[in-house]
């Protein structure tokens, strides 16, 4: 302390002549337009200087609530995208007929989940079972088969594709109705084998097949595909035949599922028949 | 008579050519590049000896008043405040080689009048300069500052010289 009161009193000349100097600048500022304007500007240069450099640095500490709170933001917005949103519309139209009742309802849906290398392929489907979709029911695709549903819960189904091996399709040529059964080798997810045509029928490159009217899980004569290759192996009696698919599963996107109107009754007959 | 009482007299005289007569010389578009002082030659008149304090206490009350005529807020207080600062410094410099008396009288007759020249241009450089800095006020012109003070001090050193000749100031 005393060295402190020391070193006052020995620069007392400099200490006052800076306070008074000071003063003569602050009376300068605040009494003189140009001074105050240049003290103004120059202040306001400088000291934006500072206030930006540490606006920048404080910033930096600040990124991890603007993190947060961007993320906030964009959770909110992604919400409200029309694609969060699951869509029960349907358009069908049952028209009532005292001819023709209605046998085959179909229920739009779209595909959003799907595979075609796996040895048994499965499509999802935002439909379920509160739109109609039930087991086994039969799936279209741009009016060619596309596969039967597996299992379907409140809004979902997963349908099995014809690229599975449990695959069965009753199926026809469209120009003298011998029938057999359409089955997937495994291999090549375009081609599926036509089983059980037996060796009198006429079989042709190009000849069209089409689902069989004996099954109830589709309509009759819904389109499966073109005969692209066939031989009558030696001492067999059937052909084999493979069939080009019409669906291509690899860009399916939109589907429509067979909901069968009459098919409870036809079952209930057949299995009390069977027993 | 008391020497107080002179310097009492000598201030006010001094600043009142000041503020009713130089400042009131028309300079044309002169008056720009220089100014004519006359009064610091009142502080210079101080006590060699007179304690730092005091004398900047002093200036500063003078550069005030000076101030209020120019309108002028500060510009003279800082610039006299300044000059009576470095005074000491100079005042050792020209030191002659006998050492000044007990509490001496910046007296151009016993000190010399080459003594009273150099230390009146010393002190007077000192004022200028820091006059042209402030009424600038900006970095930008400080070339423009210092061509000010150059031409106002070839004008200023001859005219606070003329009362010390004319009145033989300081002849005690």
């Amino acid at each position: 302390m005393n060295n402190l009161i020391n070193f006052l009193v020995r620069f007392h000349g400099f200490f006052l002549f800076t306070f008074l100097e000071v003063a003569a600048v602050y009376l300068m500022v605040n009494y003189n337009d140009f001074h105050n304007n240049v003290y103004f500007h120059s202040s306001n240069v400088v000291s934006g200087f500072f206030t930006k450099k540490q606006n920048n640095i404080s910033e930096y500490f600040h990124l991890r609530e603007i993190n947060d709170s961007l993320a906030n933001a964009q959770n909110e917005y992604l919400n409200r995208q029309p694609n969060t949103y699951y869509n029960h519309h349907i358009e069908s139209q049952i028209v009532e007929d005292t001819l023709f009742e209605k046998r085959y309802n179909y229920i739009s849906a779209k595909v959003i989940s799907n595979t075609t290398n796996q040895p048994n392929n499965t499509m999802t489907l935002d439909r379920g079972s509160r739109h109609g979709i039930v087991t086994d029911a039969g799936v279209v695709s741009n009016g060619s088969v596309a596969g039967i549903v597996l299992k379907s819960s409140k809004n979902y189904s997963v349908v099995m594709s014809l690229l599975h091996r449990d695959v069965r399709v009753n199926s026809k040529f469209k120009k003298h109705n011998h029938f057999g059964s359409l089955a997937w080798q495994g291999n090549n997810p375009r081609i599926m084998a036509l089983e059980n045509i037996p060796k009198h029928a006429s079989v042709a490159v190009g000849d069209t097949i089409v689902t069989n009217n004996f099954s109830d899980i589709f309509p009759a004569n819904i389109m499966i595909g073109t005969v692209a290759k066939h031989e009558l192996p030696p001492g067999s009696n059937y052909h084999k035949i493979d069939v080009r698919l019409t669906t291509d599963f690899s860009n399916i996107q939109y589907v429509n599922v067979v909901e069968s109107l009459m098919g409870d009754e036809r079952r209930t007959l057949e299995a009390s028949v069977s027993k | 008579m008391n020497p107080t009482l002179i310097h009492l007299i000598r201030f006010v005289a001094l600043i009142l050519v000041q503020v009713l007569i130089l400042k009131n010389i028309d300079l044309g578009s002169y008056a720009y590049y220089f100014k004519i002082w006359m009064y610091p030659l009142a502080l210079l008149m101080l006590p060699l000896r007179l304690p730092v304090g005091v004398s900047l206490l002093i200036a500063f009350a003078t550069g005030l008043v000076v101030d209020m005529f120019y309108d002028s807020a500060g510009m003279h207080a800082g610039a006299c405040v300044a000059m009576m600062f470095f005074r000491p410094l100079f005042v050792n410099i020209l030191e002659p080689r006998g050492g000044y008396d007990n509490n001496p009288l910046p007296s151009r007759v016993k000190l010399g009048t080459p003594w009273f020249l150099q230390y009146v241009a010393l002190c007077l450089a000192v004022f200028v300069v820091i006059y042209s800095l402030y009424e600038t006020f900006l970095f930008e012109k400080i070339n423009v500052a210092f061509i000010k003070a150059v031409f106002t001090y070839l004008v200023s050193f001859p005219v606070i010289l003329l009362p010390v000749f004319i009145f033989n100031l300081g002849r005690k």
